[in-house]
């Protein structure tokens, strides 16, 4: 188990009323799991939908949901973006 | 189609600073001139003229309106989408976007935060891309 | 029909004359950039020198400028480019352009060069040419401030007077930045142009165009990315979402990937510094940054220039970012190429090539060095000529970050391909929005067609930039267009299986995507949800506008530009990017973290109905019905 830093940004942190915290948890999927426990299905669910990066790389490069969580790293959940 | 200047205009300039596309030249104590191809006929000229001297295109001679039955803009703010085209046309400045409650509050409209400096021309209304804005009180012409 | 008038100011000469646009023309090319190429093309002579006192200089809009539809402040600004030699087309949300029209006008042609610095004006139908020695030397901001309240205004700050490769022209705080346009204003002694007047502008169905409008806005307003994203972050909320794609342009595009990035994000500046959003006038999206900088409220940065004096010269201050952003907009420099060359300049000093003084990561003397470009002082008049220039004399061709000459955006195309095919093909040089705009499909949106593969990137790409350029020529934002990625995969979001499967199985449309740019003519339809330009342009000009011939439009707007740059003697070689992104993988590991331009290029071509070396086929220019036209 690792301890990481978990950030909350956009209306996620608005829905669950904190910016960040630490927690211990092996892979992303158990801090998601951790987030529906701690602040409900609406949270869990906008967590999901949510730009995930770890140590501001996208889970996607990594392993998705399944990506394992080292000592110390950041986990953040963004809002999604446009532009140019 | 424009408003006139007639004859009884004593050149006491009041129009011409009131006038929100700055259409009225003219020297102090001289008969002054609406420009027609400027003049978008809001009437303004005529409801400050102390001599009655403003007619419109249709030739009739409005007459003086005290400035607290002028017209003012009523804004729907729900559906207002802040697009700020009132705001650019509002010349005298009497318009502009609310200013958002917290940070990231994007609820912001348009609203007539300097009632004082509002001429009720309605130019405001007429660009208002939604048409949510409505002139309301006074002599609405 | 009402036909557009334009204006024809020969400076040299003092004399203006109104220029009607014929009818062909206009339903050809109905305005913006299409119909300016088209102009440049009739009324200059090939091989001219951009500051040459002939060249023209075409301020125009389009029939939805000033109209009301959303996002229609956006005016164009055409010439020839300083820093390609090819098309310069510059776009900007200023208010000038639908005060150009309300003063009678729907574009400016101006030709020749002015003895002394002058202020073209436009009021009521009537062109003065005035004097403006005393503007000449101003910034952008003071000149404004110095011009009457209620007139548009098109202005070039001190880097426009000495015609910086990259100067640009400011509108209110809007700024056409790109191309060099701003240096071509200077060439010909152009301080300043200023409109005004209360002509109504016409439309030609009122009544359902008002209707249209207000569902159109409502549409705009409930997207996520247009409703919700937009105003909340702006174009800075792409900073984290490009890092994490190793699509962040990083010391000079070495690399893809900053860990300190949200040391300069669209999240940072929302939380720590944003005090409100704004917007271009007649905007109901709002993506502008405000900010404040010495107790006074301005504009903030952009995705790019947090992006380009951030990770890629390896700084990690916002606060500076606020500042530079701020000092490029008053001094008239595009932020994008200014911060570009910067970057190319600190890779030359850190290999021992040329030494403007300027490093990685220090950016205590970056102010005095815009300065000093902006002046053209000593050595640094070198970094005015911007980066191909740079190279030409101090050598490092294959890590000058441009394309044709123009400094590309702030994305590392070796993670998004299809941008990368965009860059090399933008008629204007390396520009994101020009080129299609693929990474919002690749590697910064939602959807993420995978960014490494090939395969029907060229079609995507055709298709992006067909629809770009025809919202632009119609005279709206581009951030118009991003209702085009349906809501449903924001609310799936980027991790559902769903989004996930599009954005693998998007590699096999190519065929489909050929086919739906092959019958486009029949798709006689206007919805929302693809394009609501297409409606807007048919209620606006009643002219028959559907989704099929609203991409004919941008076809054709793509193909007047090249075949501009075509005359100017640019050919298929410079569709082409430096060597660091198509030569060397991104991550040594990931050999196909390169972009493979050999690969994408023939199918680009082909897709768009060109021959082997990038000319436009005779059949292809029939189908546009451009054919019978000379240049």
């Amino acid at each position: 188990m690792a301890e990481v830093n978990i950030r909350y940004r956009g209306t996620l942190a608005g829905l669950i009323n904190k910016e960040e915290e630490r927690i211990t948890a092996e892979t992303v999927r158990e801090v998601l799991a951790h987030i529906k426990t701690a602040y409900g299905a609406a949270a869990g669910k906008t967590a999901k939908s949510m730009l995930i990066v770890v140590d501001g790389e996208s889970i996607h490069l990594r392993g998705g949901f399944a990506t394992r969580l080292k000592e110390g790293e950041t986990l953040q959940f963004l809002p999604i973006c446009g532009g140019g | 189609m424009a408003h006139q200047i007639t004859e009884a205009c004593s050149g006491c300039t009041a129009c011409a600073r009131l006038c929100p596309v700055f259409a009225i030249a003219g020297e102090r104590g001289q008969r002054h001139a609406i420009n027609p191809k400027r003049c978008v006929d809001c009437g303004v000229c005529a409801r400050v003229c102390a001599k009655d001297a403003i007619q419109t295109a249709g030739g009739r001679i409005p007459p003086r309106v005290p400035r607290k039955e002028w017209p003012k803009p009523s804004v729907a703010r729900a559906e207002c989408s802040a697009c700020q085209m009132c705001v650019e046309a509002c010349t005298p400045g009497a318009l502009s976007i609310s200013l958002p409650k917290e940070r990231g509050d994007l609820r912001v409209f348009a609203e007539l935060s300097a009632p004082a400096k509002c001429v009720g021309c309605g130019l405001c209304a007429e660009v208002c891309p939604l048409r949510i804005i409505k002139m309301e009180g006074g002599t609405a012409a | 029909m009402i036909l557009p008038v334009y204006a024809q100011i020969n400076l040299t000469t003092g004399k203006t004359e109104d220029f009607p646009i014929s009818e062909a023309y206009f339903k050809r090319y109905i305005g913006g950039k299409a119909l300016a190429a088209r102009l440049l093309l009739d009324l200059t002579p090939a091989g001219l020198s951009p500051f040459a006192p002939e060249m023209a200089v075409i301020v125009n809009t389009g029939p939805l400028n000033g109209t009301g539809a959303p996002s229609t402040s956006r005016f164009n600004v055409s010439s020839k480019n300083v820093l390609t030699g090819g098309i310069a087309s510059s776009n900007c949300g200023g208010s000038f352009g639908m005060m150009l029209r309300r003063a009678g006008y729907e574009g400016l042609i101006i030709t020749g060069k002015a003895e002394a610095p002058v202020r073209i004006d436009v009021s009521d139908g009537e062109i003065s040419i005035l004097d403006a020695s005393e503007l000449w030397g101003m910034d952008t901001e003071k000149v404004q401030e110095e011009l009457p309240r209620h007139m548009g205004k098109l202005v070039i700050g001190p880097a426009g007077e000495r015609m910086v490769s990259f100067a640009g022209l400011a509108s209110g705080e809007r700024m056409a930045g790109r191309c060099g346009v701003g240096a071509i204003f200077g060439s010909k002694n152009i301080k300043a142009l200023t409109a005004y007047g209360t002509k109504k502008i016409p439309v030609a169905n009122q009544q359902k165009f008002d209707k249209y409008i207000k569902k159109w806005v409502r549409f705009l307003r409930k997207h996520t990315m247009t409703g919700d994203s937009l105003p909340h972050y702006g174009s800075a909320g792409l900073v984290n979402k490009a890092n994490a794609s190793h699509a962040l342009p990083t010391l000079n595009f070495q690399q893809g990937h900053d860990p300190l990035a949200d040391t300069v994000s669209g999240e940072t500046l929302a939380e720590t510094r944003l005090t409100r959003n704004s917007g271009c006038v007649s905007c109901p999206i709002r993506c502008e940054r405000r900010v404040m900088l010495d107790g006074k409220e301005v504009k903030g940065p952009e995705y790019e220039t947090l992006g380009f004096f951030g990770p890629n010269i390896g700084a990690h201050d916002i606060d500076t970012v606020l500042r530079l952003n701020y000092v490029c907009d008053i001094l008239g420099l595009d932020t994008i190429s200014a911060a570009s060359t910067i970057a190319f300049a600190m890779e030359l000093g850190e290999k021992g090539m040329a030494d403007f003084g300027l490093t990685f990561g220090d950016v205590s003397n970056l102010e005095e060095t815009l300065r000093k470009i902006a002046g053209r002082e000593g050595i640094y008049s070198d970094l005015a000529n911007g980066s191909k220039w740079l190279s030409e004399k101090y050598g490092g061709k294959e890590f000058a970050m441009h394309s044709k000459g123009l400094e590309m955006a702030s994305y590392e195309p070796r993670r998004s391909v299809g941008m990368g095919l965009g860059y090399a093909t933008s008629n204007r040089g390396g520009c994101h929005l020009n080129g299609g705009y693929m990474a919002l499909l690749e590697s910064v949106g939602v959807l993420s067609i995978r960014p490494q593969d090939t395969r029907a990137k060229a079609q995507w790409t055709v298709f992006m930039q067909n629809a770009l350029e025809a919202i632009s020529t119609a005279g709206c934002c581009l951030f118009s267009g991003q209702t085009f990625v349906p809501q449903i995969l924001f609310n799936l979001g980027p991790n559902h299986f769903v989004t996930r499967f599009l954005g693998q199985a998007a590699v096999l449309t190519g065929p489909v995507v050929r086919l739906i740019l092959a019958v486009r003519p029949v798709m006689r339809f206007n919805t929302l949800l693809l394009l609501p330009h297409a409606e807007a342009l048919r209620l606006a000009t009643g002219l028959p506008f559907y989704t099929g011939s609203f991409l004919d439009l941008g076809e054709r707007t793509f193909n007047i530009e090249r075949l501009y740059n075509l005359r100017e003697g640019l050919t298929g070689e410079d569709d082409s990017l430096p060597a660091r992104l198509t030569k060397t993988p991104q991550n040594p590991e990931k050999k196909n973290t390169v972009v493979r331009l050999d690969k994408l290029l023939p199918v680009y071509y082909r897709t768009r109905g060109w021959d082997k070396s990038g000319r436009p086929r005779e059949r292809t220019l029939k189908r546009l019905k451009m054919e019978n036209e000379h240049g």
